[in-house]
Parts: C-alpha cells; sequence; structure tokens
C-alpha cells in the first residue's frame, strides 16, 4: 500500500470495480436515513453513495494518515443508477501539496457502467493537518 | 421552480451511532469518527462525522425537490466548512437562484448547504439539475 506523501499528481489508481449490491445500498440508506422512495420503492442508488464507494474503495488503496478531513466535494451525475449495477470508477491524484504544514489531496474520478458508459464523475479534496513532510508534488 | 424558491430543508440529529453506521457502509474508518480517545487528540478536540454523511442530507434535499431529475442530471460542488460533532442537529439549506431553458428542458442552478444548530454553515456551495419535460 503506497504511502501518500510519495504519490505525485498523475497517478492512476488501479481502477476500482464495484458491485451496487443492495444489501450495501440498504445499509447506506439506514445510515443517512434517507427513506425517498426513489431508493427503497425504485431501486436507485443516491448520487452520495456512489462518491461513498469510490472514497471506500481509495482508502483501501492508499496509506492515508489517520485525521484525514474531507475538504471538498464534486459529483456530476449522467443517469440515474440502480442497485445491482457493476461499475468501474477510475481514480486519478490531481494534487499533492504541502501548505501551511497541511498535506492538501485532491481525486479525480469517473464511475463507468457495464457498457463502458459514462455515470458518474467528481472531484474530492482531503486536508491532512499537521502533515508537513517534505515529499508532495505542485 | 422560480428563482428565490426555497427546497425542502431535512433535518437531522447526529449521532455516534449513525457515524459508525456510515463508516461501516461507506467503507471509511478513519479514527477521527470512531475513536474518541484518538479524535481527543486531534485539533478537533472530539469525535468529527464524515463530510460524506452530512452531504448526504444536502443530496436528500435534492432528491425530495427534483426527484428522478436529481439522479438523471444533478450536479454538486460544495467545500466543508466546519465539523459536525455527534449530538449536533444540522439543517439543510436550498435556494433556487437561477432558472434558464433550452432544448424544452430547464436547467435549475440552487444555492445549498448545511447549518448546524447555532448557524453555523457546515457545507456550503451549488447544485445544478435539468428538469425533464413532464
Amino acid at each position: 500500500m503506497p504511502n501518500i506523501a510519495e504519490l505525485t499528481p498523475g497517478h492512476e489508481f488501479p481502477p476500482v470495480r464495484y458491485t451496487l449490491r443492495p444489501q450495501d445500498v440498504a445499509l447506506y440508506l439506514e445510515a443517512v436515513g434517507d427513506d425517498n422512495a426513489l431508493y427503497h420503492a425504485d431501486g436507485y442508488v443516491p448520487p452520495t453513495a456512489l462518491v461513498a464507494y469510490v472514497l471506500g474503495g481509495l482508502f483501501r488503496m492508499i496509506d492515508l494518515p489517520a485525521g484525514a478531513i474531507h475538504s471538498a466535494q464534486e459529483l456530476s451525475v449522467s443517469r440515474p443508477v440502480a442497485s445491482s449495477e457493476d461499475l468501474v470508477f477510475r481514480i486519478r491524484l490531481t494534487r499533492n501539496a504541502i501548505m501551511r504544514g497541511m498535506r492538501f489531496l485532491s481525486v479525480e474520478f469517473t464511475g463507468e457502467d457495464s457498457d463502458l458508459l459514462h455515470v458518474i464523475n467528481g472531484r474530492s479534496v482531503v486536508v491532512v493537518p499537521g502533515d508537513g513532510g517534505e515529499t508532495g508534488g505542485r | 421552480m422560480r428563482c428565490g424558491e426555497a427546497l425542502p430543508s431535512v433535518v437531522r440529529l447526529v449521532e455516534q451511532d449513525k457515524i459508525s453506521l456510515y463508516a461501516e457502509a461507506g467503507g471509511d474508518h478513519n479514527p477521527l469518527h470512531l475513536d474518541s480517545e484518538f479524535a481527543a487528540g486531534t485539533h478537533f478536540g472530539r469525535i468529527v462525522a464524515h463530510g460524506m454523511l452530512v452531504l448526504a442530507y444536502v443530496s436528500e434535499m435534492m432528491g425530495l425537490a427534483f426527484g428522478r431529475d436529481w439522479l438523471a442530471s444533478g450536479r454538486l460542488n460544495v467545500h466543508f466548512r466546519a465539523p459536525v460533532y455527534p449530538g449536533d442537529t444540522v439543517s439543510t439549506f436550498g435556494e433556487v437562484v437561477e432558472v434558464s431553458e433550452s432544448d424544452g428542458a430547464l436547467h435549475v442552478k440552487c444555492a445549498v448547504g448545511c447549518r448546524k444548530q447555532g448557524g453555523e454553515d457546515v457545507i456550503n456551495g451549488d447544485a445544478w439539475v435539468t428538469m425533464s419535460a413532464e
């Protein structure tokens, strides 16, 4: 598992393949308390759940220091995504910089369905307080 | 939809059991969200809720306001401004700030966010939706 300090902008992580299992989506909906029929009756998945799965996949691939916090988030969806679909998320590090003793990490991601059609893209910014390491990109 | 129209607010009491459940659901087991001893040693001084948990309330508001259109065309751009702690009550807010029409569809921009019981914004930013003709 790579130390995040060693990664440079442009780094592409291995694709995250994710099956939206109904029980996983149900757990997410229980956690966030969203009882909209779009999800419970129609079987769709909230856009923020897709981002959560992207980030969960990312956190399994990098040694992110404990205490890291989420600073900003962008997302854009192009169609409703249903439970049980298979998705592939591609994640790229776009920023890894130290400013005022904090590390700023930015990743961009895209999600495609099994036909390789776009369903979501976004950007996440994470800040690691107290990480004043010497390595890092721009 | 008209400019100035308010979106339905979602109000939530953020409790540790929900934070722990979110950690499991989202695969984010950062001890800042789960370990009070660890969190006490950070500059927050105590456990902080996942930003994505709170952002889910904003998405819930957008789903209530725009239904399937939110899932088909939604876009969000937000910043996390302040921590949410267990025991905080948060309320989402949203207002239509721009409406335009093209190709028979309405393109709606909203100022959105979430604030704590004391009035402090914890999330703010913009959201966009294209509303289908039906």
